[in-house]
């Protein structure tokens, strides 16, 4: 079976306990604002280019049968988007990485094979092992399904990262597979969701509560962004109390690193300005300690 | 005060550089007392070099300045050696240490006349990066059982009973006599010296709480050995001085003294002389004595190792952590061993305290050090004591003694190929002829040549290491060392010579990775892909790629290369690593001994750069070669555990005599409890899958940056160079630029 992914990376340390291995899907249906992997939403390939890092090297222009890398009469390297196909052969020749593309179909057995090189470290590490994220990873279910199955029978600890805006029936086909649900979640209070995210957060409460009630582990990741969802948290700590299986409530302090890659994909940045302040996070983790949950330092 | 007084005597504990003797105690004027030995060496000429030697130690400690700081623990100095200060010689990279009789050995070794062969060896070696050589007495572990469990006074009567053993059974040789002389006459003028320490320490008894403490503490051991930590602490401080400033031979561990301080603080506990905070104190007062000494190498101390019962870590290794914690200091340098079951508690307070930037600690795998030690033949009981020694290797205990005269660069012969053997800096001919690459068919063709331009530069150390090896005993004999080592008192042979068990001789073999990918580069895309002809590569490389920039970004930016986990590229540093470790270990070499490996690249990844012309991995002329065990910089592209893939695919157990592995880490990647986690999980596999040393940095680019422009905001800051540390801001610009650079391309990988 094959799905589409966008990135694998080792040495993940903080998508779940040990040293990890995350495998990211490709397609989100949230928006977020503040998403920090833009790369992640679009369920097509996507072209990145950092054009402040270009030498003009024109190995693209040689590599492109369409046209859209030119080298102009000052020596600039020009990329035309709407010229380009998306076949992603200039992103391989490319020998600085300025170009680098998004997206690519991968075989179940491929990514295990590449999974699996870090077993070892897996092992040495307090419940390594590997996490499926996105994106939003089921939006690809049987994908998930089939990789979970065969990451369960190599032994491995599975970790699910999930924004929770699935179907029930999406997150059947994973429970039975998955140690470890990463649910990430940005308000209780719908009006801020929607604005936050542009979807409503009904689904997303109650697939919280149904794989509670399951009695699978959750840790909850809570992105903490001034101005949008800092309100937030008393009220999500009002839930979380009322449920049976959170292991543990990660505060996510907001950052805007990603601002480079959207400019790179050509893509809107809808990031918000304002970075929370170190003891803005500590207030938001003691509030949350206070109210009896486990908070990750 | 006894105690709480480290803080506010540090600035005094600083005496090397601006020594108060104590008046009329001897000539304080370090020239004057060279003059003085050198008058009476020269008036020698034509002995024994042993008694020459020994003659000028006496010489030296019979007319050295005496001094003692009342205020430290360890306040004890004397004239003759001094080391450099920043003010005299600003490059923390070219101070050093004067030794009072290091003239001798340079003139006994310029005295010796080069064999034709040794001419024809080094001939254009260093000038072209090729190795680096020069007669080494800098590894070598003192027996430290001997010198605690004998004392000074103990070892001198150690040594004249076996001189009577064998006058007794009439086997005693000219040249043992000599030998047994050499350490009467060093020791009795060790035992003098520590007769006027006493004598000083009594005469300012009441001069401060402590003094009365040091004057027992010096008559335990001039007279006897020590009974208490502090006693013991002061012996090997003592021990040490001598050794590595006056014997210059130096001390490459004052030992494992968490394990063998252990008993004495217990005791001392029990007994209500000590609390866990004073023993703090005085190890800082200990380790200040090392940092001012200012060795650019730093002196190495080791911890843990097992027994039946376990793991050997005890309070006292925490205790010592906690007090290097608190100095915030880069020498000496820590080393810890680590088995299966070091506890985790230990290794994750070590590593908190690398991830906030203190990160003078290697750690190196034990397991891994006993499977080496029995294949180099030593016995289980020796296997099981191994000391850890130098920046990050293992020596049997008591047993060793491994000069290391010789670095070979495995890069460099793949430059030769491409000029049939002649450096094409220098114009010197160093290599051998391995033909018209132009007539090269196959890639199997080209490693070939590869081969035997390197098998020549082996050969060649093999000449250089034994011109040098044949002569220890005329360039530097060694009595006050000797003296400790069981085996050399009992065989009546100089201990660096040929008088231990092992008298091994390391060759280095630097830069494996580097050499590894212009392997790899030629095979793929001369080759395999066939993207350019080998002679359009030749002129490129020797045009420095000087309009071949294309093909230079191929190269360079072809992730096949080691460090990746790519079994291509990896397996080509397997194969060629085996292959010359195994030529390298076949070789016997003058002492007895054998040759063994060293693979770490120290910091001629640097020296080299300028020295190496363009290679096919992409480098220029003056960019950097491979560091120890890691990939080439920038070229480990999927991030540690890749990296670590890569580099336990090499059989370590062949490069006996240390490898280890350089990791940078971002401080983002391992922040938290998670984080610290992370960091003993990567240390647990690099462990578990055969890896030797484990050392590195975790920094970000931004913050070196800012301590480059603003060092006064960041005097603290450390950065492991290789096997030792030093404070970033004293460190020279190139240097700086180097870690910025490994730190930014980090960045880009996270």
């Amino acid at each position: 079976m094959r799905g589409f992914i966008f990135d694998i990376k080792h040495f993940a340390v903080h998508d779940g306990p040990g040293i990890r291995t995350t495998v990211f899907l490709k397609g989100c249906p949230l928006k977020c604002l503040w998403c920090h992997n833009p790369e992640s939403i679009g369920k097509q390939s996507q072209l990145g280019f950092l054009e402040h890092k270009c030498t003009s090297c024109g190995s693209c222009v040689r590599a492109c049968s369409s046209g859209a890398h030119t080298i102009d009469s000052d020596g600039k390297h020009i990329f035309d988007r709407s010229k380009c196909t998306l076949c992603g052969k200039c992103a391989t020749v490319c020998p600085g990485k300025v170009l680098t593309y998004y997206g690519k179909e991968a075989e179940v057995e491929e990514i295990v094979a590449d999974v699996l090189k870090d077993k070892d470290f897996y092992v040495c590490s307090k419940n390594g092992g590997v996490t499926l994220s996105g994106g939003e990873c089921l939006m690809q279910p049987d994908f998930c399904e089939a990789l979970l199955k065969r990451f369960k029978e190599e032994n491995l600890h599975t970790a699910v990262d999930t924004c929770g805006f699935v179907s029930k029936a999406a997150l059947d086909k994973v429970i039975p597979y998955t140690d470890l649900f990463l649910y990430d979640l940005k308000a209780i209070d719908s009006d801020v969701h929607k604005r936050c995210t542009g979807q409503d957060n009904a689904v997303i409460l109650e697939n919280l509560k149904y794989i509670d009630s399951l009695g699978k582990s959750i840790e909850i990741r809570y992105p903490y962004v001034p101005g949008f969802n800092d309100g937030e948290v008393r009220k999500i700590g009002e839930l979380l109390k009322g449920l049976s299986n959170i292991t543990r409530v990660k505060v996510l302090p907001y950052h805007n690193y990603a601002s480079t890659k959207y400019k790179s994909l050509d893509m809107v940045d809808t990031l918000p300005t304002v970075i929370p302040a170190d003891a803005e996070i500590e207030e938001a983790k003691s509030v949350l300690r206070d109210m009896g949950l486990c908070v990750a330092d | 005060m006894l105690w709480n007084t480290f803080d506010e005597t540090r600035e005094s504990q600083n005496f090397y550089l601006h020594p108060e003797f104590e008046p009329n105690s001897g000539i304080t004027d370090n020239n004057e007392l060279v003059e003085k030995i050198k008058a009476l060496t020269d008036s020698m000429r034509g002995q024994p070099h042993t008694i020459i030697k020994a003659k000028a130690i006496e010489c030296l400690l019979d007319n050295c300045a005496i001094e003692i700081n009342v205020l430290d623990w360890f306040g004890l100095n004397f004239s003759g050696w001094q080391p450099n200060s920043a003010e005299d010689v600003p490059e923390l990279s070219r101070r050093a240490i004067f030794k009072p009789l290091s003239y001798l050995n340079r003139e006994w070794l310029a005295e010796i006349q080069r064999p034709q062969e040794f001419i024809d060896s080094a001939k254009g070696i260093a000038a072209s990066g090729a190795g680096i050589f020069g007669c080494d007495y800098d590894h070598s572990v003192p027996d430290w059982d001997s010198v605690i469990g004998l004392g000074f006074a103990g070892l001198l009567e150690r040594s004249e009973r076996a001189r009577a053993e064998k006058i007794s059974d009439g086997t005693l040789t000219d040249e043992q006599k000599i030998y047994y002389d050499g350490i009467k006459i060093s020791y009795e003028a060790i035992l003098r010296l520590l007769d006027r320490f006493l004598a000083c320490a009594k005469k300012h008894i009441d001069d401060n709480e402590k003094m009365p403490i040091m004057a027992e503490c010096l008559e335990n051991i001039r007279y006897s050995t020590p009974k208490t930590l502090y006693q013991y602490l002061m012996l090997t401080y003592l021990y040490h001085l001598i050794q590595q400033y006056v014997d210059i031979i130096q001390v490459r561990t004052l030992g494992n003294l968490d394990v063998d301080g252990y008993a004495f603080y217990k005791k001392d506990l029990e007994e209500g002389r000590l609390t866990r905070e004073n023993a703090v104190e005085l190890f800082q007062f200990l380790y200040e004595k090392y940092t001012n000494q200012g060795h650019i190498h730093a002196q190495p101390i080791y911890f843990g190792g097992f027994d039946d019962n376990g793991t050997l870590i005890n309070e006292l290794s925490y205790i010592m952590l906690d007090a290097y914690d608190k100095s915030c200091i880069v020498n000496p340098k820590l080393f810890i061993k680590v088995m299966p079951g070091t506890p985790d508690e230990f290794l994750k307070k070590a590593l908190e305290m690398i991830r906030r930037g203190r990160n003078c600690i290697v750690f190196i795998n034990e397991e891994l050090g006993m499977k080496i030690s029995r294949k180099l033949g030593r016995t289980e009981e020796e296997t099981k004591r191994l000391v850890g020694t130098g920046c990050n290797n293992f020596a049997s205990r008591g047993k060793e003694t491994t000069p290391e005269h010789m670095y070979v660069n495995l890069l460099k012969g793949i430059e030769l190929v491409f000029t049939r053997g002649t450096d094409p800096a220098t114009g010197e001919f160093i290599g051998v002829d391995t033909g018209d690459i132009s007539e090269f068919r196959t890639y199997e063709d080209f490693e070939r040549a590869y081969v035997a331009q390197t098998e020549c530069l082996i050969n060649k150390a093999f000449i250089i290491s034994d011109f040098y090896d044949s002569h220890l005993l005329d360039i530097n004999p060694a009595p006050i060392y000797s003296a400790s080592m069981p085996d050399s008192v009992k065989n009546g042979k100089d201990a660096y010579y040929n008088g231990v068990k092992y008298n091994n001789t390391v060759m280095f073999l630097s830069c494996h990775a580097s050499a590894a990918d212009s392997l790899m580069m030629v095979k793929k895309h001369v080759y395999d892909n066939k993207d350019f002809d080998l002679c359009t590569l030749r002129d490129a490389l020797l045009d420095d790629w000087e309009g071949y920039e294309e093909m230079r970004m191929t190269m360079l930016g072809d992730e096949e290369k080691f460090g990746n986990d790519i079994d291509t590229v990896d397996s080509i540093a397997v194969r060629m690593l085996d292959h010359f470790t195994t030529m390298v270990t076949s070789r016997k070499n003058v002492r007895g001994g054998h040759f063994v490996v060293n693979g770490e690249s120290i910091w001629f990844s640097h020296r080299w750069a300028d020295k190496c012309g363009a290679t096919p991995d992409g480098r220029k002329r003056g960019d950097l070669l491979s560091k120890n065990m890691s990939a080439a910089i920038g070229q480990d592209r999927h991030g540690i555990t890749s990296l670590i893939n890569s580099v336990t695919k090499i059989d370590a157990t062949g490069l006996a005599y240390g490898c280890p592995f350089d990791y940078i880490l971002h401080p983002s990647a391992v922040k938290g409890e998670d984080g610290l986690d992370a960091m003993l999980g990567l240390l647990r596999t690099f462990m578990k899958r055969g890896g030797y040393g484990f050392q590195g940095n975790v920094q970000d680019a931004n913050m070196l940056r800012d301590a480059q422009v603003h060092p006064e905001n960041h005097k603290n800051l450390q950065v492991r160079i290789s096997g030792w540390s030093w404070f970033f801001t004293q460190m020279e610009k190139n240097f700086q630029d180097e870690f910025i650079r490994r730190a930014e391309l980090e960045e880009a990988n996270l």
